[in-house]
């Protein structure tokens, strides 16, 4: 018989020997009906099926969970309890081995290598204190990386080569806060990125465009003494304003001076 | 289509604070759900420690089975994966596992992870930082469609604690800074769809010109779909000092910037602050003192990628979610399951 299915008779008997049992008490439940007992036959079938795809797959403790299944469907079969622990012996053997093979790949510095050993450990071995602590400290030290380069990149003004995308993405940030009416707010984080990157000439007429845009807009909306800060504002940034900008400043001015003039 | 949070973020949000600093020493195997056990149903055919089998009985489904052995019907979840995935009818034999089945969600080839999609602005021109909001619609629907569970960001704490597994396949929304769109524009959307999702506010925003007001972040919370999290008072680069700026001065700074969002979203909407968005992401370890100075117990960056486990609370991964992405680059954004590269 295919070893797959070495379990059926075993199965028949279980059943078979449930369904000769002497009658039950008065108090006890009612016996369930026919219908229901091959409805167990049936998912004891499907999780020996199940069990044995863990076990190919190489997943012992997925398979011990359903061998405890199948102790508790048919507990009168021995051969589920040997599974069962057949099982939970391999899950512990992989989890130490793993677990080795991660502290080893951890003192010889291959983080990435012993990050996925201890994964595995864990997977074989759920409560594994020692897998989470390590896994939860190499994940810290990881990103802690991640944020030191950020910083570094951040302090390399000198850098003329194009910059990375999250640098792109602090921009765009700072355009969209400006857009959206925090004129104090963009401008900081415009005027910051400028200062860290004054040989970036594209981007810092970008930048400035955008800016003198927005005090055109809040001109148009009465707001002139705003305009007025954006427009100065939008000068430096851009870092090498076309003429008509320094009109526009100049007109503004004039028209802000003799406002108040008639006002007094 | 599946969704959590709703009523439970409140209850989250409180947890999150307790849970999440204890996560270095938390027990991996947790104990059996504490719930008063029912008298034995006729349809139990066998139980023990771990697991009860029954037999499902007409009107019932996972999600009474796991109101009445696990204490939350959103632990429907547990019963359905532990029987193949597929929602049991009258007359299954059905196993309901009493302790969360694989609460790491670790695989020996991989780990499953939680992806946080990091929004800014909705509008009808697109850009880097502006979703259309038919782009939104399509991938919030996408979402619904392709069997998501979408939980708020502060439920990521008992699954990072490894007390409480969440669904394979779990995403977070959060939308930052407090543009008025979010309220005009997605949550209209999160509504249709009850989707849950963290509005991460930078204070000085509030009422200028395109900013959200305090009615509508009360009226989103009201939901008990939106909740409103801090995400600094100016939206400067926390991590950058400024020029001239003494280590004395940087530090203050660092404190107005922490504590003024945190006061704000307490006084006006009543809420505890449970996670902090950094500014550009950018996070040093003084902001991470200044946060736990506050009994903040978690931190989300724009670093991409999901979360799985083991991330260092204050290092969470966020992936932006652009204007300009189509639904496939969308898709790719939703890493619940991170292969083993080398297999080892």
């Amino acid at each position: 018989m295919h070893a797959r299915f070495r379990w059926l008779p075993l199965v028949a008997i279980a059943v078979a020997g449930c369904a000769q049992q002497p009658p039950a008490p008065e108090s006890a439940p009612a016996p369930p009906p026919a219908r229901a007992r091959s409805d167990v036959d049936h998912a004891i079938e499907a999780r020996i099926a199940l069990a044995r795809r863990h076990q190919a797959a190489g997943n012992p403790r997925a398979a011990a969970t359903e061998w405890q299944i199948l102790t508790l469907l048919a507990p009168d079969n021995p051969e589920f309890r040997r599974e069962l622990a057949a099982s939970r012996e391999a899950a512990q053997r992989l989890a130490k081995e793993r677990l080795d093979a991660a502290r080893s790949a951890q003192r010889s510095g291959q983080s990435e290598r012993a990050l996925e050993a201890y994964v595995q450990a864990l997977a074989f071995d759920p409560g594994n204190d020692e897998a989470v602590r390590a896994l939860r400290e190499l994940d810290r030290q990881r990103f802690a990386r991640i944020q030191q380069d950020r910083a570094a990149r951040a302090r390399n003004e000198a850098a003329a080569a194009p910059r990375p995308a999250a640098d792109a993405y602090d921009i765009d940030q700072a355009l969209e806060l400006l857009a959206a009416g925090d004129l104090a707010g963009g401008l900081r984080d415009l005027k910051a990125w400028v200062d860290a990157n004054p040989r970036q000439r594209a981007t810092r007429q970008r930048i400035g465009t955008a800016v003198f845009d927005k005090g055109r807009e809040l001109e148009a909306a009465g707001a002139r003494d705003q305009a007025l800060a954006a427009y100065e504002s939008a000068v430096t940034l851009h870092g090498e304003a076309p003429a008509a900008w320094t009109a526009r400043i100049a007109a503004l001015k004039k028209s802000i001076a003799d406002g108040r003039a008639g006002t007094r | 289509m599946r969704r959590a949070g709703g009523a439970g973020v409140a209850a989250a949000l409180i947890a999150l604070a307790a849970v999440l600093v204890g996560c270095a020493d938390a027990p991996l195997r947790p104990a059996p759900v504490a719930v008063e056990r029912p008298p034995p149903a006729p349809a139990e055919i066998a139980r023990d420690d771990d697991f009860v089998i029954v037999r499902l009985a007409a009107g019932e489904s996972a999600a009474t089975l796991a109101q009445r052995h696990l204490g939350d019907a959103a632990r429907a979840f547990w019963i359905l994966e532990a029987n193949g995935g597929v929602p049991p009818a009258a007359g299954d034999v059905v196993v309901v596992p009493l302790r969360p089945p694989n609460p790491l969600g670790v695989e020996p080839g991989g780990y499953q992870a939680i992806p946080i999609l990091c929004y800014h602005r909705f509008g009808s021109r697109a850009s880097p930082l502006t979703v259309t909001p038919a782009a939104f619609e399509a991938q919030m629907d996408y979402l619904a469609r392709n069997g998501y569970t979408v939980v708020p960001v502060a439920r990521l704490a008992g699954f990072l604690s490894g007390r409480e597994p969440l669904p394979r396949k779990t995403v977070a929304i959060s939308i930052d800074d407090g543009y008025r769109s979010t309220f005009d524009i997605a949550f209209p959307v999160l509504t249709r769809h009850r989707f849950p999702a963290t509005l991460y506010l930078y204070s000085d925003f509030v009422g200028a010109g395109d900013a959200l007001n305090w009615a509508q972040m009360r009226q989103m919370q009201a939901s008990g779909l939106v909740d409103v999290q801090p995400h600094s008072k100016t939206h400067a680069n926390l991590t950058q000092k400024q020029p001239g700026e003494t280590d004395a001065q940087y530090r203050d700074r660092l404190r107005r910037e922490v504590d003024a969002p945190i006061a704000a979203i307490r006084d006006r909407l009543g809420t505890a602050s449970a996670t902090f968005a950094y500014p550009y992401g950018d996070v040093n370890d003084a902001v991470i003192a200044e946060l736990r100075r506050r009994d903040v117990p978690a931190g989300v960056t724009v670093t991409p990628g999901g979360n799985g486990f083991f991330a260092y609370p204050y290092y969470l991964r966020r992936s932006m979610v652009y204007g300009t992405d189509s639904i496939d680059a969308f898709k790719a954004k939703l890493v619940t399951f991170v292969p083993l590269a080398g297999r080892n």
